[in-house]
């Protein structure tokens, strides 16, 4: 395989780690809580925002031809976690002033009008991070190691594949827990959850934090790479590319992300450059925003589950078998709880 | 008077409801409703449509928040806490409809309700030892057994979504017991429930109550109020019309004209 192709390939893979990792944010937002975080793509550009002031050094350098805050010159890997702290804080603030007060349609409706006055306020105000130029230059870590772009490449390629799969890890450890399990109980019905005891406000919010750092850590990722990054990186349609991905995937699935993330942001949306040319010169690169939108409205209508349904959570029978006839004993329900509640049985 | 506190703290009903009242919008739902209710005993909330009994059922359950009065539960002023802290205190709720957790199967659905669960904290999910699978499968013992007890143990792989309303009703009862309660409140338990289903309802109601749990159940079909409850109250307009055993209340002429008037 040539060099080109081999950066390209490497590209690719690079690319469906950072949307694997952010679709599985999402799903723990959407997919597992319920929460409709229209906004979900800004905290990926937190994330990649604070990479890259974190690491491009003072505003002054390379002639001082961007503006940007606090401008620090951090060794990896202090940018990625700071970015997925920071994303996440973000999440906790947005979240502490959305959640309490909206629910389902009306969150969505305001996250998404924050998505777009976010995408505004850092077009506008310059001084923040170079404004609708966007910030360039961002330096890569361990370029040290060599020389070779495309032995690069894939070394990256390597490193987001950790990430990405520490991220699936940790994320599923906290779907397949008793929190888990609450935080589904608050997706199918919060007054239920509110009335056994589950504070649903302070759920949303934690899913609101980490699902904000995962999307921190994908665009921290995804700016050490591209090292650029600017308004028209995270306009709030990238959003609804992420819900369409774990719509097809499997919303609640544990894989779902995945498959989703590799079909839709990767193959879908990567195949449209293998069209031929016709029409007007925007026409192919529209068609594959109306591509996009007709997967998601086909498997909303035809496979609401997705391609990996969140699969059903099954217990194994107890090793020796229990005498089933206590219904017939006339014992009471509590006085059992009581029995049982002991450490050991 | 702190002596007498003393004195009377055994004796204090397990929950006490002074003076609350709630408007929607002009329409006054409740107006001024006090009752009490003790442990071990079904308290029963009737009256026509419209009365003010669910309204009344979800101020003292928190979902609520009552313009006027307060609310003690075991001798706690709880008026200003919010709901999920009460159910932590021991008060769980049911709902007339839709309390299932559709998608999570029943057994899925008993065991969110468990309290104090190790693995819902975030720290124990990512320690080196996961102490908290121990206590799930203790959990899921507990669990099974309630579902045996309610017959329903055939079901636990079920979603709840595919459940009959009687078996829903079942299983909403096992939950509430497997957050280990003080006080049930029970919004219309018998709605949807086939008459052979009733009776067998009607039987675990009275264990449970007999348990020492109080319960305090909404509810519109009269025979089966009779059956289980040792103290009604009658609702109507908001207010408290008619108060003490169904058989004295049937002979009441308030109570007949609020039935018969609507």
């Amino acid at each position: 395989m040539s060099g080109a192709w081999q950066f390209y390939i490497a590209t690719l893979v690079i690319y469906a780690f950072v949307y694997i990792i952010a679709a599985s944010g999402l799903n723990l937002q959407f997919g597992v809580t319920g929460v409709y975080n229209f906004a979900f793509i800004i905290f990926q550009a937190a994330g990649a925002y604070c990479t890259a002031v974190l690491t491009l050094g003072p505003s002054s350098a390379n002639g001082a031809f961007q503006h940007y805050i606090v401008g620090l010159h951090l060794p990896f890997p202090l940018p990625l976690l700071i970015s997925g702290v920071v994303a996440g804080l973000l999440g906790v603030g947005l979240g502490a002033l959305t959640v309490r007060r909206l629910r389902a349609d009306y969150l969505a409706i305001v996250m998404l009008v924050i998505s777009l006055i976010a995408t505004g306020v850092v077009t506008d105000y310059q001084g923040l991070f170079n404004g609708a130029a966007g910030l360039a230059l961002i330096p890569q870590p361990f370029a040290s190691l060599t020389s070779n772009l495309v032995v690069y490449d894939w070394l990256y390629a390597l490193f987001a594949g950790i990430v990405c799969a520490l991220v699936l890890i940790a994320v599923r450890m906290l779907i397949e827990s008793p929190l888990g399990r609450s935080l589904r109980a608050v997706r199918e019905n919060e007054n239920a959850a509110a009335a056994l005891g589950k504070n649903v406000t302070a759920l949303r919010l934690l899913v609101f934090g980490i699902g904000g750092a995962i999307a921190g850590i994908s665009g921290s990722v995804l700016v050490s790479f591209t090292q650029a990054w600017s308004p028209e990186s995270w306009l709030y349609a990238e959003t609804f590319v992420l819900f369409t991905a774990l719509i097809v995937g499997g919303v609640g699935s544990n894989l779902g992300p995945l498959i989703g993330a590799v079909l839709v942001p990767v193959v879908l949306a990567e195949g449209s450059r293998y069209l031929p040319q016709f029409g007007p010169p925007t026409l192919v690169p529209s068609l594959e925003w109306i591509a996009i939108g007709v997967v998601l409205l086909a498997f909303l209508w035809f496979w609401p589950r997705g391609i990996l349904p969140e699969r059903k959570r099954t217990f194994p029978s107890a090793a020796v078998s229990r005498p089933l006839t206590s219904q017939t004993t006339g014992d009471l329900a509590v006085k059992d709880l009581e029995k049982e509640s002991g450490p050991s049985r | 008077m702190n002596a007498d506190r003393l004195l009377d703290a055994p004796r204090a009903p397990l929950l006490s409801v002074r003076g609350i009242s709630c408007s929607f919008g002009g329409v006054r739902a409740v107006a001024d409703v006090s009752f009490s209710a003790p442990a071990g005993q079904i308290t029963g909330l009737i009256g026509p449509n419209g009365a003010g009994k669910s309204t009344t059922l979800g101020i003292v359950a928190g979902f609520i928040r009552p313009s006027a009065g307060t609310i003690q539960f075991a001798g706690r002023d709880i008026t200003k806490l919010p709901n999920h802290r009460r159910a932590r205190l021991g008060m769980i709720r049911t709902f007339q409809m839709r309390g299932e957790f559709d998608r999570l199967t029943v057994l899925e659905n008993l065991l969110v309700a468990a309290p104090g669960q190790r693995g819902e904290k975030i720290r124990s999910i990512y320690s080196v030892r996961r102490t908290w699978r121990q206590q799930q499968r203790e959990l899921v013992d507990q669990a099974r057994d309630l579902l045996d007890r309610f017959g329903i143990l055939d079901h636990e792989n079920v979603y709840a979504e595919e459940l009959s309303g009687g078996q829903r009703r079942l299983m909403e009862l096992a939950r509430a017991l497997m957050a280990k309660p003080r006080l049930l409140l029970l919004d219309e338990p018998m709605a949807g429930v086939s008459p052979a289903m009733r009776d067998r309802l009607g039987a675990h109601l009275l264990e449970v109550a007999d348990s020492g749990i109080g319960i305090v159940l909404v509810e519109h079909q009269l025979r089966f109020v009779e059956d289980v409850c040792g103290h009604v109250l009658v609702l109507a307009q908001g207010t408290v019309i008619g108060e003490g055993k169904m058989s004295a209340l049937r002979e009441q002429a308030a109570v007949l004209d609020a039935y018969l008037t609507g």
